[in-house]
């Protein structure tokens, strides 16, 4: 409903009661009918000298803005007569150099806004009812947000509006990075995939440091399709695995922890089925953890090309059956404390993840005595599993895994620390860093000098999207007045 | 019946005189106020048009200026 903007006020001339003890009553009703025409008469000429004072206003300015103009025109006409072809300073260089001209385009903004009311709408705003008074409750709230808001907010839209705008730039700025890194990338493929190589190849020593079956390789293998190819294998021999991946989820879990100390989820992923497991020694109970163990052999099955000793895809299997029986050992001492297992291999622990296998091989003899002694409890204890055993693979794979383990607090960047605190505290602590790093960011980004107008934050919008350089000069160029 | 109707007669004829004069003015209050409303139209298109004409006349001389004062060299 469109609102007038002027009302005559007495609208009604002959409308109002009239007196008691009137004798005649037309013509006081006349006398009330001509009252009330002077009083539109003179809401009348109120409403004129309004039209006529907004109409001069306007006037007005443009006749500032035309002296101004008239000043400028005279300026130029004599700096034009000034003008002399003979006393030039002509260069080419000069004339590329120059800046090219740009013209001050002013964008009216805010054209419909509390400071552009006219008076009359004004006066008819201010006769209205007035909101409740939540502004009261301000001060005993404890966000710190404005009572009144929460019942009529004029800015509501266009916070939100902001908001989404400033998000599409940040996103379109992210995706051109990336798009520019993965362009560096593409036109430096072979520098870059040299790095990676390298990088594998100290990632693959600390795999083979393992056994298969402890590698947290899972990070590496898309597990969809190791999945899918570890169920076809590995389908006869379920139960075994089940068994297997008891042992093999803590000391995957505790390599995953020292391997990627970048990833907090991952080691909590694997921290917690190992935090299930250690404490409870069912076999039975692994039935849950199959899944995202089948992902772990796939893995060890595709570096069998660096490892030596395990050939066979299989092969795995009987040792993590064989090395059933001390794992569950081994796996009660795993979460309080793993210093004993550390002190126990002093010798090879000072030289570093790449020349743990070397050493494995000289280190051989000590733990050997671990070994048989266990050896011989496993060979009993696992009766069930697959008569092909070997005996030699199932020793060295056990010392391999046992020197893993033991080889994981040497490591320099690990944090023995996480590896004494409880299984579950590691993510939290870097959970909460996190966090405290993305509130500065966040105060960071809103401390950038946005204007708060539609011009800036638009033009900021399409700067972002058909900026192929730097979006800082474009930035600047763009200084739109209110 | 005629001297009472009279008085009676001679108000409602005189009612009838006030209304037209009533009349006569609530109509020329109303001429007014188009007139003021068609003034004040028709006095924001033409303004409009001058504003349109201002703007284009200080950017044409933007563009000189810019052209006179950094082309002193002159073309």
């Amino acid at each position: 409903m469109p609102l007038v903007k002027r009302n005559i006020e007495p609208r009604h001339l002959c409308r109002g009661a009239l007196p008691d003890g009137v004798t005649s009553e037309l013509e006081c009703v006349t006398n009330s009918t001509l009252a009330a025409i002077i009083k539109q008469l003179g809401s009348l000429s109120k409403h004129a000298e309004d039209i006529f004072g907004e109409l001069f206003n306007e006037a007005n300015s443009f006749y500032m803005r035309m002296n101004s103009l008239q000043e400028r025109v005279d300026l130029l006409v004599i700096k034009v007569t000034q003008l002399d072809s003979t006393v030039e300073e002509v260069s080419l260089q000069d004339i590329n150099m120059r800046k090219a001209f740009k013209s001050s385009t002013v964008q009216n903004q805010q054209v419909v806004s509390r400071n552009s009311i006219p008076n009359p709408v004004m006066e008819m705003y201010q006769r209205c009812d007035k909101p409740p008074p939540l502004n009261i409750l301000t001060p005993y709230r404890d966000d710190k947000k404005d009572g009144l808001k929460f019942y009529t907010d004029p800015s509501y839209f266009f916070n939100l509006w902001k908001e989404k705008m400033l998000q599409a730039t940040e996103d379109k700025r992210k995706e051109k990075r990336r798009q520019k890194e993965q362009r560096l990338v593409e036109d430096s493929t072979r520098e870059v995939k040299k790095v990676r190589k390298a990088r594998n190849r100290r990632l693959e020593w600390n795999m083979m440091a393992y056994d298969k079956e402890f590698r947290p390789d899972n990070r590496f293998s898309p597990s969809p399709y190791h999945m899918a190819s570890s169920e076809g294998s590995l389908s006869p021999d379920n139960r075994q695995y089940n068994r297997l991946f008891l042992c093999c989820r803590s000391y995957a879990s505790d390599a995953a922890d020292h391997s990627y100390p970048a990833s907090p989820n991952h080691p909590a992923q694997l921290l917690a089925p190992a935090a299930h497991l250690a404490p409870a020694e069912h076999k039975e109970g692994l039935a849950a953890t199959n899944p995202p163990e089948h992902a772990f052999r796939p893995a060890p099955g595709s570096r069998q090309n660096s490892l030596t000793r395990l050939q066979q895809p299989h092969a795995p299997p009987p040792p993590e059956a064989v090395l059933n029986g001390p794992r569950p050992h081994l796996v009660k001492d795993y979460g309080p404390q793993p210093v004993p297992m550390a002190e126990y291999f002093v010798p090879p622990a000072p030289p570093p993840p790449p020349p743990v296998i070397p050493s494995a091989q000289t280190a051989f003899d000590s733990p050997i005595s671990a070994p048989p002694a266990l050896a011989p409890g496993s060979a009993a204890a696992p009766e069930e599993f697959l008569p092909d055993i070997q005996s030699e693979p199932t020793l060295s794979v056990y010392t391999h895994s046992l020197l893993s383990y033991q080889s994981h607090p040497i490591i320099p960047y690990n944090s023995v620390t996480t590896r004494a605190a409880p299984l579950c505290l590691p993510p939290f602590p870097v959970g909460i860093q996190l966090r405290k790093v993305q509130e500065q960011w966040e105060q960071e980004a809103k401390k950038e000098p946005v204007g708060n107008d539609v011009a800036t934050i638009l033009s900021r919008r399409i700067a972002v999207e058909y900026s192929e350089s730097d979006d800082d000069s474009e930035l600047d160029d763009n200084e739109w007045s209110d | 019946m005629s001297v009472q109707e009279d008085p009676v007669q001679r108000e409602i004829h005189q009612d009838w005189a006030n209304r037209e004069y009533i009349e006569v003015i609530t109509s020329s209050i109303k001429k007014i106020a188009d007139f003021l409303n068609s003034f004040d139209m028709s006095c924001r298109s033409r303004l409009a048009t001058l504003n349109e004409k201002l703007t284009a006349l200080e950017r044409r001389i933007e563009y000189i200026e810019a052209r006179v004062s950094s082309g002193a060299v002159g073309r």
